[in-house]
């Protein structure tokens, strides 16, 4: 099986099987991250293939300086960053009312009312704190990956996340005692 | 240890992030500094709160049909011209130089012949305006060196001689 960056390689000569492989390995990681920064299908799914069509286009240039993954979120977190400002008001999708089988309707309230909470205090968060979280612990990168996507160094990953999480500790005080 | 280096590192400890030696230190450290520990709690804590929130939905169906129909849409409008097009598209052979400047020499000729036979199919059918509109000009030619022919030093002495001469003759 080709690497990643063999298959960008072969994209570069005009190759579209391998951009079709890179996405079917990565469509779920651009998708995830987008979605999770901007709140709804729409614009995730617009971002998402925004940043393979923008990979496509600058194939030529791309050197295996970082891992694939690493590039396509630095493009997927560019593309959020540049649509947020653009679409401050778009509103985010209701969380799913799809009951969970092992819970009570209430607990299900209750959980559902805790996770827009969650949701709250991340969507108050200045856009590369709340990128850097979403990366850390929904994606689970590494403090040198999310570097690389931010284009900041590990230090500055350490002070975005220690910011974010003392934001994040103080909105969401009162769950944290419960 | 100092606290505050291990705080900054408690995230990647959390997850064995570290290297062998630095996760002992601070394990160490943790072992002896309650507010630490207390740190290290709150921060589980609130990783427990971030995961609460439900996992997106899944990648829409169809996404990477349309993905893929949309590179090539974009390759096909951005695919350059061939270049045995770009050559053949400017290639100037002495022949085809040769063919092109007669194919213009008969373009400016005919153009020259349609412009004369119009000339001529207007005279024969306006002969008479033609011709009265040649003698109206004459006869306003012989007023204007009227004109001119009169000496004085100004337009009005001129003007008034013409009016004399125009009310001697109606009389």
């Amino acid at each position: 099986m080709l690497t990643d960056e063999e298959l960008m390689l072969a994209v570069a000569s005009g190759d579209l099987a391998a951009l079709a492989q890179l996405v079917t390995r990565y469509q779920g990681a651009a998708w995830n991250a987008a979605y999770r920064f901007l709140g709804n299908t729409a614009d995730a799914e617009d971002v998402a293939q925004e940043a393979f069509l923008r990979i496509l286009a600058a194939a030529n240039r791309y050197r295996p300086t970082a891992s694939f993954r690493t590039y396509l979120y630095r493009v997927v977190t560019h593309l959020c960053f540049d649509l947020a400002r653009r679409r401050r008001l778009r509103r985010r999708d209701q969380l799913s009312d799809v009951p969970d089988p092992g819970i009570s309707p209430e607990e299900a309230s209750v959980v559902r009312e805790r996770a827009n909470f969650v949701r709250l205090a991340l969507d108050s968060l200045p856009e590369a704190q709340k990128m850097a979280v979403i990366l850390r612990y929904y994606e689970d990168l590494s403090y040198r990956e999310i570097a690389g996507a931010l284009k900041t160094s590990v230090k500055g990953v350490e002070r975005l996340l220690a910011r974010a999480r003392d934001h994040l500790e103080h909105r969401l005080s009162e769950l944290s005692e419960e | 240890m100092r606290c505050e280096s291990v705080r900054k590192k408690l995230d990647r400890l959390r997850r064995q992030e570290l290297a062998t030696r630095t996760r002992e230190r601070m394990e160490a450290h943790l072992h002896e500094c309650a507010e630490c520990r207390q740190q290290l709690a709150r921060q589980e804590r609130l990783v427990g709160l971030l995961k609460s929130v439900p996992e997106p939905p899944a990648v829409p169906t169809g996404f990477e049909h349309r993905l893929m129909a949309a590179v090539r849409e974009r390759q096909a409008i951005s695919r350059p011209v061939p270049a045995s097009i770009e050559r053949r598209r400017w290639l100037c052979t002495p022949a085809s130089l040769g063919r092109q400047t007669a194919q213009a020499l008969v373009c400016v000729a005919g153009l020259l012949i349609g412009i004369f036979m119009a000339q001529q199919t207007w005279d024969a059918v306006h002969p008479v305006n033609s011709q009265s509109a040649r003698q109206v000009d004459s006869e306003a030619m012989k007023e204007l060196d009227y004109l001119v022919d009169v000496r004085g030093d100004s337009l009005a002495e001129s003007y008034l001689l013409l009016t004399r001469s125009s009310s001697q003759n109606g009389t």
